[in-house]
């Protein structure tokens, strides 16, 4: 039973990493690691199933207990952010889990960066339960546990190492190399290797080389020029357009030589055309806006900036505890926080949604400033905008 | 049909009531007709959970009940409280932006001679389902009535893959507009008698992905 377990866990893995744009939700509610007692720790966590059984792993050997929040099988960070895993869905699982009567503790660790969408002054107020913004990764949990719930300088900040990165190389090449997969057995059935092997490699390779490619080969322009919605078709990208006309000059040249050499089919041609065309669109999207270290290039049009309001900062640090770029320097004798440098933050708005004292808020570039209230209200929808109510 | 198109209706509010009667061919007005029917005397007191934009607790409200709306939607509310203004219902329905989660600290024990939920127990997870009918259980004054009407699960394997063979590209389609889904409830009738209640009645579609099920607080 063991293996069974094991190996559909493993094929589990392996779908929802090829797959991990996709939600895949598994069982909320309480969970168990090792023999827990009444004062072992609680953690939480979504309900992605990618994300579960890597937080089971990581408390290998550890006795808590896991409280699966509803986050509609979607990862914390995104989830978070797009309101999918909300204060309520905390609230819930605490009160619906029966943890309360489990444990003699009221400490719960939730996942930084679920801080973006979940507020923690609502989740100590509603529950009773005091809430700490544990590590970003799981594989830091048991280093956290043993440091008495302190978290270091490395287990505040995401990082984009290369497992990650060919983690991404994974989650974009598999569906682009999939979906054409159908045309291409049907009519051009040579070409099906070659195709995948094209898209896999690009993929792959600019993931791994990712921080020596320069930043504006992968990153999309919001091409201010055109109508809003042009930003979301990459043809309308002048860096695309630039991409673009080199592969048709290529593919030109291509028909030229297939035409005097003579015994060219031009199915070959339009094959290898389309082929090419993919890897072409592959590497014009939004590749670094998809990775957690820029934001996304689609909105430079308005790219916000989160402005501190000194007098009312209390310097208690809980921006420094939620940042996951560790933008923010505190000043302990001032009792005051400082913003390091803008240029690296995600705006994922964490920091905002925790201040205490509402002395952070976005400002895009006319001046416009979104206070607390809004950003912890509207979160973000699939195109990176904060929806409004009607 | 299924209403995991509702995701996408939610996602715009204003556009949620002509939706829903679309995707349920209008019979999502003969559901709340039944629920209002059953059960509701004049003068009562009812609860609607998860009240969305208003259409049950109106239907309920024409026949003299007082009715008490919750949703965790404050933009589904607003729709709401525009159609109860313009049924001029104000006196009989109170609107309250809170979760289901929240009904222990809310209401008092025996509140309600009714409490009633419409497609709302299929976006609550398990736990969440058995602590909401606990609380159901709680507010109800005993004899009171308790009439959910949701998707479930249907009972036989024939059925549950024709079900999913409908769903599946309604879900595929859902996600990709809105990144999100909905979940037939399943067991919901044993939930509601292990929550205490005794169960009189219940209405299946055809399928059984479909039902609405009436309960009394014994």
């Amino acid at each position: 039973m063991k293996i069974v377990k094991l190996l559909a866990d493993f094929l589990s893995d392996v779908l929802q990493t090829a797959l991990r744009a996709f939600p895949f939700p598994v069982k909320t509610g309480l969970t168990k690691t090792g023999n827990p007692d009444r004062q072992s720790p609680v953690l939480l966590t979504c309900n992605f199933g990618l994300t579960v059984r890597r937080v089971i792993r990581a408390l290998k050997g550890i006795d808590a207990y896991l409280l699966v929040a509803n986050s509609r099988g979607i990862n914390v960070w995104c989830a978070a952010a797009g309101g999918h895993l909300t204060t309520d869905d905390v609230v819930s699982v605490i009160k619906t889990s029966g943890i309360n009567d489990l444990v003699d503790h009221r400490r719960l660790v939730l996942p930084q960066l679920s801080a973006t969408g979940v507020e923690r002054a609502v989740v100590e107020e509603k529950t009773g339960w005091r809430a700490v913004f544990g590590p970003v990764y799981a594989e830091d949990i048991p280093a956290y546990l043993d440091n008495h719930y302190k978290k270091t300088d490395g287990m505040r900040t995401v990082r984009f190492d290369l497992p990650q990165r060919l983690e991404m190389a994974v989650m974009w090449a598999f569906p682009i190399s999939v979906i054409p997969l159908v045309p291409l057995l049907i009519w051009w059935r040579h070409l099906v290797l070659p195709f995948v092997a094209v898209v896999w490699t690009t993929g792959l390779a600019v993931f791994a080389g990712f921080f020596w490619i320069p930043g504006k080969v992968v990153r999309a322009n919001s091409h201010q020029g055109g109508p809003g919605w042009t930003k979301y078709f990459i043809v309308f990208d002048p860096r695309a357009q630039k991409a673009l006309l080199v592969w048709a000059l290529l593919m030109g040249a291509l028909i030229a030589y297939g035409h005097l050499a003579g015994d060219w089919h031009w199915s070959t041609l339009v094959g290898w055309g389309l082929a090419t065309l993919a890897v072409v669109l592959l590497i014009s999207l939004d590749l670094a806006g998809s990775t957690p270290l820029h934001k996304s290039g689609l909105h430079e049009d308005r790219l916000l900036r989160v402005e501190l309001d000194y007098d009312n900062c209390q310097g208690r640090a809980i921006c420094q505890e939620v940042c996951p770029k560790d933008r923010f320097q505190i000043d302990r004798k001032l009792h005051k926080a400082s913003i390091i440098s803008e240029n690296e933050c995600v705006q994922c708005g964490a920091c905002i949604v925790q201040c205490p004292e509402d002395a952070l808020a976005f400002v895009d570039p006319s001046g416009r400033r979104f206070p607390p209230q809004d950003i912890r209200k509207y979160k973000l929808n699939l195109l990176g905008e904060r929806a409004r109510a009607c | 049909m299924s209403y995991v198109f509702m995701k996408v209706l939610e996602s715009a509010p204003r556009r949620y009531d002509l939706g829903i009667r679309l995707l349920s061919l209008g019979r999502i007005s003969r559901v709340h007709q039944e629920m209002a029917e059953r059960g509701m005397s004049d003068g009562g007191r009812a609860l609607d959970i998860g009240c969305g934009t208003g259409s049950l607790a109106i239907a309920c409200a024409r026949r003299g009940v007082q009715v008490t709306g919750i949703d965790i939607s404050p933009q589904m509310l607003d729709i709401a409280r525009r159609k109860v203004e313009q049924a001029e219902l104000a006196d009989s329905i109170t609107l309250l932006q809170m979760s289901a989660i929240e009904l222990d600290e809310r209401f008092e024990p025996q509140s309600f001679d009714t409490v009633m939920s419409s497609l709302t127990f299929s976006e609550l997870s398990d736990d969440e389902q058995r602590f909401v009918l606990r609380q159901c259980h709680r507010l109800l004054r005993n004899d009171g009535r308790l009439i959910i009407a949701d998707e479930t699960v249907p009972p036989s394997w024939p059925k549950r893959l024709l079900h999913l063979l409908v769903r599946l590209p309604l879900v595929a389609l859902t996600y990709v507009l809105t990144q999100t889904t909905t979940r037939a409830v399943a067991h919901l009738e044993s939930k509601i008698a292990d929550a205490g209640f005794e169960i009189e009645w219940a209405n299946a579609s055809l399928l059984g992905d479909f039902r609405i099920i009436g309960a009394i607080k014994r």
